[in-house]
C-alpha cells in the first residue's frame, strides 16, 4: 500500500512525492555500479574545477618557469613569482615551459566543464525548439527544418566546426557555437521523432479535448514524456563535447596556449612524446576518464529512466 | 431527404457530416454523409465494426478532427467553423471519454494533476484549497479513493484509470459526453462497474451520451437509441428495443446474429457474412454493404440507398428493407 | 475415456529480485480426447501462463514451473528433453496466439510459413510441403493462389485464418487457442469460429480454448473451467456451469454481463479488483470480493468438491451437499 497520506499541506506532499520519485530513481540508478562510480568521478572533477583557484593560482599555471621544464612527476623545482622564489613540488611533473601539469589539468577541467555544459545547453535549447516545431507543427515547418538538418549533417562535423571558427573568428564564444552546432541536428532529430510518437497518443488528444493550448500540450504533456531520452542524450553529449573541444584545441582552433586546456596540452606535449611522455599522459588520461565517465552515466541513466526496464 | 429524427429539443444535431482523409491510395471516406440527432438526457449508441468511422465521428463532433463538410449544431450553436476562443468555451460543455485508459492519460502526471487540469485551463476555481477540494469531490464522484490523490497512473489498474478519464471529462460540468469505447479494454467485472457508473452519472447530472462501441450487448444495455454504421454511413437507426426486436438492414441482422450468447444450448442460427469489409478508399457508388449482402440486386449497386423511415422512429438505408417486413 | 491432457497441481511463479508473482497456484485440469475445453477468466487469471506451461514455454529465467505434473497422452511434459519437446511443439501440440498481426513473419510468404512448419515436423520434400500449404489455405477459406502473398496483404481476419492453418498444418492432437478471435470484429469472429469448429471436428483435434468471452464458450466448448487468481474455481460441462453456476465468482461474471435477451437496468458487478498476484489473500483468493464469504473463507483455502463431474472450489459446497444454496 502506498504511504501517500491525505493529510499534510500541499507543498509538503509535493515534496514527499518528489522525494519518493527521486528515491526510486536513485535505487535503480545505484544498481549500476559503474555508473555510480562514474558519477563520483564527475562530481570530484566538477568540484575540483569549481575550486580550481583554491588549489592553483591561474597566473602560476600560465607563466613559464623554463628552469623547471620537463620535471618528472613528484620532482621539485624553484619557482619565481615576481621577486619571490619558492620551492614547488610538481606532483605530475612540468611541461616544456616548466608549468605545473596538475595545475593546468585542474584549470583545464574548469574550461572543459564549462564547454561541456554550455554547448549542450545551447544545442538542447535550439535543437529542441526546432525539433519541437518540426514535429508538432509538421508540414512546411517540418520540411524546411528537416532538409536544413540533412544539409547540416552532410557536412563533416570537423569541417563545419573549422568553417564556423574560421568565419566568426577564434574566440571562446565562437568555439562554443562551433561545438554546439555539431550537436544541434542530433537534438532536432530526437525531439522531432519523440514528439511525433507522443503527439498522436490519446492523452494529447484528451488534452486538446479539455481545451489545452498548443504550448500547454507541448510543455506540460509532450516534453515530460520525452525528457528521458533527452537527459540521456545530453549526458552523452557532454562527454563528446569535451572531447570535441579538445580535438579543436589540439588542431589549434579552440583554446590557445598559454590558457590551459586538455586538448592544447596534448598538442603541445605531442612533440616531446619520446623525451617526456608524462606530459602527454596526464591530459590524455584526463580526457579519457571524463568522457568515459559521462558515457557510463548516460548508460546508467538510460536504464534507470526507462520504465519498461523497471523490475 | 427525410428528417431522421422528428420531435423537438435535440441537444445535438448532425447534418450530412463528412470527413475525408487524403491517403496515398486516394481519398478515404471515413464519415460519409452522416445525419442524426440526440435529445438532451438521452444516450445514442453508435455501433459498427473497425473502420466504419464511428470513432472519427466522435472526434469530428468535438472538432478534434475538422469536418470536411456538413453541419454540427450543439445546443443551437453551429460547431463547425467556430473560432478558437469560442471552440475552447464549447469544449467545456462537450467532453470525451477515451477508449484506452492506458494511452489516454499522461503517464507522467499524478491523478490530481490529470483531473485538475481542465479546472486550471478554464480557471474554474480560485485558490489551491478550493482546487484540491474540487478535485477530491470529482474523485469521490467517480469512486476513486482519496488516498490515490498523489498516485501515478502506472500504479493503478485499467478500471481505476478509466475512472480518472471520466473524472477529467466531468470536471468542466459538460452537458454532452462522447464515450468512445470506454469499456472495451476492461475485464467484464470492471466493465460492469464502469457501465453502472456512467449510468449513475447520467442520471445525476442529466448528461447526454454518444456511446460508441463495437459491443452490441453493451450498447443495448446503455442506449435509448442505436445507430448502426457501415463504411462511414448510417445504415439503420431505431430505438434500442425496436432494433433488437426487428433489425431491418441485412448487415444489422448479421451483426446481431454474430454475438455469441453466454447460455448453454443457446446457439442460434447464425448469418455468416461472406468476405470482409470493403475499402473505404474511393468507394464505388451504391450500397456499400451490397458486395457482402445475400439479398443484393443490381439496383443496389446503382446509387446510395436513402435513409428512410420504415416504421415510426425506425430508419433504414436499404432498398430491399420493405421486402423483409 | 483417457484424457489427452492432464494437469495436476500446477504452480508457476514469475520472480524478480524484489517480488514473486504467483501466476498459477495449484491448477488441476484434464481434457478428454476430441473435446473442446473453454478456459475463462479475466486478465491476470493465469490462463495464458497455463497454456505456455503445457508447451514448456514459460519465459525463463523469471518464470518457473515450481511444481505439478503435466501429462500429455500419459507422457510427462516436464520430463522431456528439450529436443523431444521441440518435436512435440507444433507437431503434436500447436498454439494460436491472440494477435494475428504479430504471429506471422512479415518477410515470408504465408504459403512458405505453412510449408516450413510441415517440412520441419514431417520431413516432407519441398514440393509436397508447398502442396500441403495450398491445401491448408483452402481449408481455412483462403484461395491456394494466395500462398505467394505476404502477411501485410491480408486483413486481420485473414491473417488469423493463416495462423490457424499453420497451427493445424501438422494435424496436431492438441490445439491451444489463446483468445483466437479477440482482436477480430464480431462478424469476422463468427466466420473464423465457424471455420475453426468445422476443422476441429474434421481432424478430431482436442482444444483448449482460452477466452474471456462466456458467449464463445457456450457456443463452442464441451467443458468449461473458470479461472481466478491462478486456480480453477469451477469446472464442468457447459450445461452444468452455464445452467447452474455455483462458484460466487462464476455467478459474479454472469451478473457483470449485459444480457441481450432480458431488459435490465443495472448490472451487478463483482465489487473490488483482482488480487495482487504478488500478495494473494489468505484463505480463498476470492474471499475479499465474495458477497458470501465467511470467516472460514478468509482463513482456509477451499478444496474441490465434486458432484457429477461439476467441480467447485468453494467452502459453500464443502461438507454437506448443497449447504450453501
Amino acid at each position: 500500500m502506498r504511504s501517500s497520506a491525505s493529510s499534510g499541506s500541499k507543498p509538503l506532499r509535493a515534496l514527499a512525492r518528489a522525494g519518493r520519485n527521486l528515491g526510486q530513481f536513485w535505487r535503480r540508478f545505484s544498481r549500476n555500479k559503474l555508473a555510480t562510480a562514474s558519477l563520483a568521478v564527475v562530481l570530484v572533477f566538477a568540484s575540483v574545477a569549481a575550486l580550481a583557484d583554491a588549489f592553483f593560482d591561474y597566473g602560476f599555471v600560465t607563466s613559464n618557469q623554463l628552469d623547471n621544464a620537463f620535471l618528472k612527476p613528484l620532482e621539485s623545482g624553484t619557482v619565481y613569482e615576481g621577486e619571490a622564489e619558492l620551492e614547488h613540488r610538481y606532483l605530475l611533473g612540468a611541461d616544456n615551459y616548466g608549468r605545473d601539469i596538475l595545475g593546468r589539468i585542474v584549470h583545464g577541467a574548469r574550461v572543459s566543464m564549462v564547454i561541456g555544459f554550455v554547448t549542450v545547453a545551447m544545442a538542447l535549447v535550439s535543437g529542441g525548439a526546432l525539433g519541437a516545431l518540426a514535429g508538432y507543427k509538421g508540414k512546411a515547418f517540418d520540411t524546411i527544418i528537416m532538409r536544413a538538418t540533412d544539409i547540416l549533417l552532410s557536412i563533416p562535423t570537423i569541417l563545419l566546426s573549422i568553417a564556423i571558427v574560421a568565419a566568426l573568428g577564434n574566440s571562446f564564444f565562437n568555439l562554443l557555437i562551433a561545438i554546439s552546432a555539431s550537436m544541434v541536428p542530433g537534438y532536432i532529430r530526437i525531439v522531432r521523432a519523440s514528439i511525433i510518437t507522443v503527439k498522436d497518443q490519446e492523452f494529447v488528444e484528451a488534452a486538446r479535448c479539455i481545451g489545452a493550448s498548443d504550448s500547454r500540450i507541448v510543455f506540460k504533456h509532450i516534453l515530460v514524456n520525452i525528457a528521458s531520452p533527452l537527459i540521456v542524450q545530453s549526458t552523452l553529449n557532454v562527454g563528446s563535447s569535451i572531447l570535441w573541444a579538445s580535438s579543436l584545441s589540439f588542431l589549434g582552433l579552440g583554446i590557445l596556449p598559454p590558457k590551459p586546456e586538455w586538448g592544447n596540452m596534448l598538442s603541445e606535449a605531442r612533440e616531446f612524446i619520446q623525451y617526456a611522455p608524462h606530459t602527454l599522459f596526464a591530459p590524455g588520461l584526463a580526457i579519457v576518464v571524463t568522457v568515459l565517465a559521462y558515457n557510463l552515466i548516460g548508460d546508467g541513466l538510460r536504464d534507470a529512466l526507462d520504465p519498461k526496464l523497471k523490475r | 431527404m427525410s428528417d431522421p429524427v422528428p420531435g423537438g429539443g435535440p441537444l445535438l444535431e448532425v447534418r450530412d457530416l463528412k470527413k475525408y482523409f487524403d491517403v496515398p491510395k486516394g481519398r478515404l471516406h471515413a464519415v460519409d454523409g452522416l445525419s442524426f440527432s440526440i435529445d438532451a438526457g438521452k444516450t445514442l449508441g453508435m455501433v459498427g465494426e473497425s473502420g466504419c468511422g464511428k470513432s472519427t465521428t466522435g472526434r469530428v463532433l468535438l472538432r478534434l478532427h475538422e469536418p470536411s463538410s456538413g453541419s454540427v449544431r450543439f445546443d443551437g450553436v453551429e460547431v463547425t467553423g467556430l473560432p478558437p476562443d469560442r471552440l475552447k468555451e464549447l469544449r467545456s460543455r462537450m467532453q470525451m471519454i477515451f477508449q484506452d485508459p492506458y494511452a489516454s492519460i499522461n503517464p507522467r502526471h499524478t491523478v490530481a494533476t490529470i483531473i485538475g487540469e481542465p479546472l486550471r485551463i478554464f480557471r474554474k476555481v480560485k485558490g489551491g484549497a478550493e482546487h484540491e477540494a474540487k478535485v477530491r469531490e470529482l474523485m469521490e464522484t467517480v469512486g476513486l479513493a482519496g488516498r490515490l490523490y498523489d498516485a501515478y497512473p502506472h500504479e493503478l489498474d485499467g478500471g481505476r484509470r478509466q475512472r480518472i478519464g471520466i473524472a477529467r471529462a466531468l470536471a468542466l460540468e459538460p452537458r454532452f459526453i462522447v464515450c468512445d469505447e470506454p469499456v472495451s479494454s476492461l475485464d467484464v467485472s470492471i466493465q460492469a462497474q464502469i457501465l453502472n457508473l456512467l449510468q449513475d452519472l447520467q442520471e445525476r447530472f442529466g448528461l447526454t451520451y454518444l456511446f460508441i462501441t463495437h459491443d452490441l450487448s453493451v450498447v443495448k444495455h446503455i442506449s435509448d437509441d442505436i445507430a448502426v454504421m457501415y463504411l462511414g454511413q448510417l445504415i439503420e437507426k431505431a430505438p434500442t428495443r425496436e432494433l433488437f426486436r426487428k433489425p431491418l438492414h441485412p448487415y444489422t441482422q448479421a451483426l446481431l446474429s454474430a454475438i455469441p450468447v453466454p447460455k448453454a444450448g443457446a446457439r442460434k442460427k447464425r448469418i455468416i457474412l461472406r468476405s470482409e469489409i470493403s475499402s473505404p478508399i474511393d468507394p464505388k457508388p451504391g450500397c456499400r454493404f451490397a458486395p457482402r449482402c445475400e439479398f443484393a440486386r443490381p439496383e443496389c449497386l446503382e446509387s446510395d440507398p436513402p435513409l428512410a423511415e420504415a416504421a415510426p422512429g425506425h430508419f433504414v438505408a436499404c432498398r430491399r428493407a420493405a421486402d423483409f417486413e | 475415456m483417457a484424457a489427452i491432457l492432464d494437469i495436476r497441481d500446477l504452480v508457476v511463479h514469475y520472480s524478480s529480485d524484489r517480488e514473486t508473482v504467483r501466476a498459477v497456484n495449484g491448477l488441476s485440469l484434464s481434457l478428454e480426447r476430441g473435446k473442446v475445453l473453454g478456459l475463462v477468466g479475466e486478465t491476470g487469471a493465469g490462463k495464458t501462463t497455463t497454456a505456455l506451461s503445457v508447451l514448456d514455454m514459460v519465459q525463463e529465467p523469471q518464470g518457473k514451473i515450481v511444481s505439478g505434473t503435466i501429462l500429455f497422452e500419459g507422457r510427462d511434459i516436464r520430463a522431456l528433453r528439450p529436443e523431444e519437446m521441440r518435436e512435440v511443439r507444433g507437431k503434436e501440440i500447436a498454439m494460436i496466439f491472440q494477435d494475428p498481426m504479430t504471429a506471422l513473419n512479415p518477410l515470408i510468404t504465408v504459403g512458405e510459413q505453412i510449408a516450413e512448419t510441415v517440412r520441419r515436423h514431417e520431413g516432407l520434400p519441398r514440393e509436397d510441403s508447398e502442396r500441403r500449404a495450398g491445401e491448408m489455405l483452402e481449408l481455412v477459406g483462403i484461395p491456394a493462389s494466395r500462398s505467394r502473398d505476404y502477411p501485410h496483404q491480408f486483413s486481420g481476419g485473414m491473417k488469423q485464418r493463416v495462423v490457424i492453418a499453420i497451427a493445424l498444418a501438422c494435424n496436431p492432437k492438441l490445439l491451444l487457442a489463446d483468445e483466437p478471435t479477440t482482436a477480430l470484429d464480431v462478424t469476422i469472429q463468427a466466420q473464423v469460429l465457424e471455420m475453426m469448429s468445422e476443422l476441429i471436428k474434421k481432424f478430431g483435434t482436442s482444444v483448449v480454448m482460452i477466452t474471456h468471452d462466456l458467449g464463445i464458450v457456450a457456443e463452442n466448448c464441451d467443458h468449461v473451467a473458470t479461472m481466478y487468481a491462478g486456480e480453477v474455481v469451477e469446472y464442468g460441462t457447459v450445461d452444468q456451469v452455464f445452467g447452474d453456476p455455483r462458484h460466487p465468482y462464476t455467478i459474479g461474471l454472469f451478473g457483470s454481463l449485459p444480457n441481450l435477451d432480458e431488459e435490465s437496468d443495472r448490472l451487478t458487478p463483482i465489487p473490488g479488483l483482482m488480487p495482487d498476484p504478488t500478495d494473494l489473500p489468505a484463505g480463498c483468493f476470492f474471499s475479499p470480493r465474495c458477497p458470501r464469504a465467511t470467516e472460514r473463507c478468509q482463513a482456509e483455502r477451499p478444496s474441490d468438491s465434486e458432484e457429477g463431474g461439476h467441480r467447485v472450489k468453494c467452502h459453500l459446497f464443502g461438507g454437506g451437499k448443497e449447504e450453501g444454496r
